[in-house]
């Protein structure tokens, strides 16, 4: 199966600080592929500049044979690759329900011309959303909530409600920053419940984590960056002994490789 | 006495149009913009100018234009001048600049403005002002003087429910949750697809638009117009009225305008009067908006009437919701 996301030799720097150097890796379409490395290797730049919301100094990413370097994140986001951040973010002041109707592709039902002279016509479009998203937050327990304030929800919820909204906005790929961040290990396990369930819906998932055993468990493939580049990949248990990960990870700094 | 309520009145209801653009750009878009009362400044200008007379007729007044075209023409400019502005000044300032930026820039903007305007006579007969405008319609009604004011009251009346009506579907159309999800997170928007700055320069041109046509109102209203009669200030008396009223509510706003003004008409009328010092009463209602912004921020942060929250009703389980809890219950009745 040919990559879905492909990312070749790719730099950026801000100041002295070099986050990627000449960094590349693909990512196959249908898996859960993990990016791990220590704190500073540039794991969140990558995400950032696949998802557009930094521009790269050089380099060239393909998503779905288009290069999208250098585009605005709203064009990506457009393409179908949609991201999550390290801490959610919710339209706080927003319900639940209006949080996921936001998700979905907007299809032209933003124009202001629209909200003036057809607003039954709207409404009407937009009733397959609210069957569906009334029918996700069903399953991530959301739904008694619905006609809350996104805000008032716990950190927990609002994780769940991220990958509420991404269900509902079906994406080809999602990269997730940190999904796990304080979030417990209860919840964690239902936010993994999730992101395969995901996968086995057609999308393909580039997640950073920190937690290796979440990782392990729910990734198939890993990639390992240190120093703004990858330097290994494969299933985690099989980097386990590989002495350029080990290094990394133990604060080494290894030679070029 | 009833010539005065009619006055107030129609103040008012100009105002509260005023204050339902400004709630587009503040209360929806989360922009604090402080150069609004610059964009009913040139709506007025523009309309005075469309609909007044050639200035070679009236010397020594010197403006632009003069070409006596019927009010509905000199709204319908004033409105497109609005917009035109807005777009010019969103297109700079809301690109990159946010928060304080943003505000310290719309400030520049308005101060700038009344800076040309003021000095160069030869635009909108600076300091001495445009005077003598017509009142609208009143060539073909021919309405008695003590009957027109009621007339116009009740035009600009059917203006601000038409603009209400307007905005309370913008608000709960696609189109305004998008300009929501902006201001709540703008990052978040951007990752699921919005293109932040269209969308904020869409709400800010509609502002603009509004704040044009209401500027073309108050022209009428008042019969003559100069830079005296708007500066940055006027636009803290707005916010005022938002933070009261309810930040994002179209109802909450319009009451606020109205709470407002008469507050300021009333409490400054019995203050007493300082010989040698006519800017006491100005001053201390100046102050008195700034402590009532204040004391609402502290008590009540949303306002008389918050923002409406949106309701989903599934038609589906709205029965079994009745019946099977007392709090979704009440929910799905009301």
């Amino acid at each position: 199966m040919p990559a879905l996301l492909d990312v070749r030799h790719l730099w950026k720097s801000f100041g002295g600080v070099h986050a990627v150097r000449d960094c590349s890796f693909d990512v196959e379409a249908g898996r859960i592929t993990g990016l791990i490395g220590p704190n500073g290797a540039g794991k969140s730049t990558a995400i950032d500049l696949i998802s557009g919301f930094l521009k790269p100094d050089a380099g060239v990413i393909r998503f779905a044979g288009l290069d999208v370097g250098g585009r605005p994140a709203h064009r990506v986001a457009r393409l179908g690759l949609v991201r999550t951040f390290q801490s959610p973010r919710v339209w706080a002041g927003l319900t639940v329900m209006e949080n996921m109707l936001l998700a979905a592709p907007e299809g032209g039902r933003e124009e202001v011309w629209r909200a003036v002279c057809t607003p039954a016509r709207l409404r009407e479009s937009e009733d397959a959303d609210r069957v569906q998203a009334r029918a996700i937050l069903g399953e991530f327990g959301l739904l008694p909530l619905k006609n809350d304030p996104a805000g008032n929800l716990s950190g927990g919820q609002k994780r769940l409600l991220e990958i509420a909204r991404i269900f509902q906005a079906r994406p080809r790929m999602v990269l997730m920053d940190e999904p796990l961040t304080g979030v417990n290990p209860v919840l964690g396990g239902r936010i993994g419940e999730g992101i395969k369930t995901l996968v086995a819906a057609g999308m393909t998932v580039l997640m950073v984590e920190h937690n290796l055993p979440f990782v392990e468990q729910v990734c198939g493939t890993v990639i390992v960056m240190a120093l703004g580049r990858p330097i290994a990949h494969g299933p985690l248990a099989a980097l386990r002994s590989d002495p350029a990960v080990v290094d990394a990870y133990l604060g080494q700094v290894p030679a070029r490789v | 006495m009833i010539n005065y309520l009619v006055s107030i009145a129609t103040q008012g209801v100009i105002f509260a149009i005023f204050v339902l653009g400004l709630n587009v750009r503040w209360g929806w878009e989360g922009d604090l913009d402080i150069a609004y009362y610059a964009f009913i400044a040139i709506g007025a200008y523009i309309d005075a100018v469309l609909t007044l007379p050639p200035a070679g007729l009236r010397p020594p007044t010197e403006y632009i234009l003069g070409l006596r075209w019927p009010f509905v023409a000199g709204a319908l400019g004033a409105m497109l001048a609005g917009g035109l502005l807005s777009l010019v000044v969103g297109a700079i300032a809301l690109r990159k600049l946010r928060g304080d930026y943003f505000a310290i820039t719309t400030l520049a903007t308005a101060l700038i403005m009344q800076a040309v305007i003021s000095n160069d006579a030869r635009i909108f007969a600076g300091y001495n002002g445009l005077y003598g405008l017509s009142q609208p319609f009143n060539s073909v009604l021919r309405l008695d003087p003590h009957v027109y004011p009621v007339f116009y009251l009740a035009f600009c009346l059917a203006v601000l429910i038409a603009v209400y009506l307007f905005l309370e579907r913008l608000f709960w159309s696609p189109f305004g949750r998008a300009l929501r999800s902006v201001r709540e997170d703008e990052t978040a928007a951007a990752a699921f697809g919005r293109n932040v700055f269209a969308l904020k320069l869409k709400g800010y041109v509609i502002g603009g638009v509004i704040a044009g046509l209401g500027g073309a109102l108050f022209v009428h209203f008042l019969g003559a117009f100069n830079v005296s009669a708007w500066s940055p200030v006027e636009t803290l008396l707005l916010y005022a009225a938002i933070f009261v009223g309810g930040t994002g509510n179209n109802r909450g706003v319009i009451l606020g305008i109205f709470l407002v003004l008469i507050f300021f008409q009333e409490v400054t009328r019995f203050l007493p009067e300082i010989p040698g010092h006519p800017d006491f009463g100005p001053a201390v209602r100046e102050i008195l908006i700034g402590i009532l912004i204040l004391a609402v921020l502290r008590w009540r942060p949303q306002g008389i009437l918050p923002e409406p929250r949106a309701q989903d009703r599934d038609p589906a389980s709205a029965a079994g919701y009745a019946a099977g809890s007392a709090v979704a219950g009440t929910r799905a009745g009301g």
